[in-house]
């Protein structure tokens, strides 16, 4: 993965040129890359079909491509300039290679949005949602949720905790909690219907 | 986007309970992890304000004045002949001695067209007890670990695609092995449809009690066709160090070797042996430090002595380089082979013990309620009689 160029979303690299500022957002950068880097690595494990060398490589890439712009992305946009240039980090190996693995996913337009029919409409059997391409395009949408929705679907669904437990962790009351994991379950079901193609 | 009424957020909440049950979802990042990304270095220096002329000066200054001095400190140290000067003869033979408790293994995009393996195999050796008899062993291989992730013609549009996860553990207290399938065409399915069921196992994942191993295998070579394995009765095979290797045909030495490793058969002499003879193949060996104290060996550019390079199989040798780092006062930090295979992989050996590592051997982080599927050696050897004579892996059609 050397040497590989990457269309980053635009920054402005002249942004930030006193020291101070530089090194306020060079913080600000890293607080965001630490809080989801666990979300950030489940999306490109995802996306690279499991392969956890070129994950690391491509995280790698990631955070090289953070220090060097952590002055030009808006506060509030730092995650979402994260996942672009992870997202087009992967589609540039691919490139390179030639090829892509056919045990990677891709984002299936039409199938991720009957699924997210299925899923508010009515109860489906193991046998369908256990089927691989299905499987694919909700880990595809799980992992495009913002960090802090990706962990409440992950620690409640995956991991079991309880309502009380998530509202305990977060300092939050249980009815928050509640509200919040909604919101996810609505975000899931947006993502689905609208999981666009990456390649 | 259109806001969900309560009834069908609780259907999304009852679906995604159930879809748990069935999702894999990827492994979490340790905290290693994380850091191991951050300590990457921009490839471009993010963008900085001119520097005044004065300033340049002073840098330019101290630049100098640094690189002269870290030259002054490389002749003395290394360059000039002394006792500080370490040969490559010094670092092979250090490796030996390192590797005497035990080794890992890492295999890192180890393949060829067919296929492609990452994974690390830890072998743990035990010395004799005390009131060992005399003309035992000096040392008996005491725990093995294995774990690999293979993937079948990953590239090939017409063979069948097959990807596969698993981990065995082999010590004195614990013995198991655990599969998942974490991918398959569909063609294969479509062909061996009666195997749809072991498939679907296979893929929530499938440990195996391996007490009474040797039973299986015996039972396995009873039933298989003649020409397989050798006859049913034929005795277990020759324990201890493999005989040494005669120089005959080095490359084949190496092949043989090299299939060892990837075969996870390798014990400690071979390893040894390859290292030495790949370092004898070599027409480029180097010792550089590139810091005091540390020392590394790199060999490039290897033909094995009498082997022309039209040879088939010497262009893959070529381009193979290995590198073994020894710091002074600690040891031989490992040996690296590279640019292995079509995907240019990595084989690197590291001296370590699985002494302290129990949670490698502990089978509880792979059983999943409901889903993982836990075998005796005695149910699975029942399970593929059972598939042998009812034609479950017969094509279909047949």
């Amino acid at each position: 993965m050397d040497g590989t160029t990457v269309d980053c979303p635009a920054v402005d690299p002249q942004a930030g040129v006193d020291a101070e500022p530089r090194a306020r957002d060079a913080d600000r950068m890293q607080a965001a890359f630490d809080r989801c880097a666990r979300s950030l690595y489940r999306f490109v494990l995802v996306r690279v079909g499991g392969d956890s060398h070129l994950a690391d490589d491509i995280l790698q890439q990631t955070w090289c491509q953070a220090c060097q712009h952590s002055g030009g992305v808006p506060p509030n946009e730092v995650e979402f300039w994260l996942r672009a240039v992870a997202r087009n980090l992967i589609r540039t190996h691919w490139r390179r290679l030639g090829r892509r693995p056919r045990h990677a996913p891709l984002p299936d337009a039409e199938l991720a949005a009957e699924i997210a029919t299925q899923l508010t409409t009515r109860p489906l059997a193991l046998d369908y949602l256990s089927r691989r391409e299905v499987e694919q395009q909700l880990l595809l949408a799980i992992t495009e949720l913002d960090a802090d929705e990706q962990e409440l679907i992950v620690e409640h669904y995956f991991h079991g905790c309880s309502h009380d437990e998530l509202a305990r962790r977060r300092n939050l009351s249980t009815r928050a909690v509640e509200g919040r994991l909604y919101r996810a379950r609505q975000a899931l079901r947006s993502r689905l219907n609208h999981l666009a193609a990456e390649d | 986007m259109s806001q969900m009424n309560e009834g069908q957020d609780r259907q999304l909440d009852e679906n995604l309970r159930r879809a748990v049950r069935v999702l894999r979802l990827p492994p979490e990042a340790t905290l290693e992890q994380v850091a191991g990304w951050k300590r990457a270095e921009p490839s471009h220096s993010a963008p900085q304000q001119r520097m005044s002329l004065r300033r340049r000066v002073r840098w330019f200054t101290a630049f100098v004045t640094t690189a002269a001095a870290c030259v002054a400190l490389y002749v003395m140290l290394v360059a000039l002949p002394g006792p500080t000067v370490v040969e490559a003869s010094t670092i092979v033979h250090r490796l030996r001695q390192n590797l005497f408790e035990g080794f890992q293994i890492t295999l890192e995009n180890i393949g060829n067209e067919g296929f492609r393996i990452d994974g690390r195999l830890i072998l743990g050796y035990g010395v004799p007890p005390l009131d060992a008899p005399p003309g035992a062993p000096a040392r008996h291989t005491e725990s093995l670990y294995v774990e690999a992730r293979l993937r079948a013609n990953e590239y090939d549009e017409v063979q069948p695609f097959i990807d596969l996860e698993s981990a065995a553990a082999l010590r004195s207290d614990t013995q198991w092995a655990f599969f998942q399938l974490r991918g398959i065409s569909e063609s294969l399915l479509e062909k061996y449809p009666l195997a749809v069921p072991l498939v679907y196992l296979a893929r929530q994942g499938i440990l195996v009690e391996l007490d009474g191993l040797g039973h299986l295998l015996r039972a396995i070579a009873e039933r298989l066709p003649a020409g397989w394995v050798g006859p049913p009765d034929s005795p277990e095979p020759p324990r201890g160090p493999a005989p040494p290797i005669v120089a005959m045909n080095p490359q084949a030495d190496i092949e043989y070797l090299l299939g060892s490793f990837l075969f996870g058969h390798a014990d400690a002499t071979q390893i040894d042996e390859l290292i030495c003879l790949m370092a004898q193949s070599a027409r480029q060996v180097k010792v550089t430090s590139p810091t005091p104290g540390r020392h590394v060996l790199t060999a490039r550019d290897f033909r094995p002595p009498g082997v022309a390079p039209d040879t088939p199989g010497a262009a893959r040798l070529e381009p193979l380089e290995l590198e073994i780092v020894y710091d002074e006062g600690v040891g031989i930090d490992g040996a690296t082979i590279r640019n292995v295979g079509l995907f240019h992989g990595t084989i690197r050996l590291t001296p370590m013990s699985p002494r302290g590592h129990d949670e490698l051997f502990d089978r509880q982080r792979f059983l999943r309620t409901g889903r993982t599927t836990v075998l005796k050696l005695s149910e699975l050897d029942g399970l593929l009689e059972r598939l042998l004579r009812d034609g479950f892996l017969a094509p279909h059609g047949e």
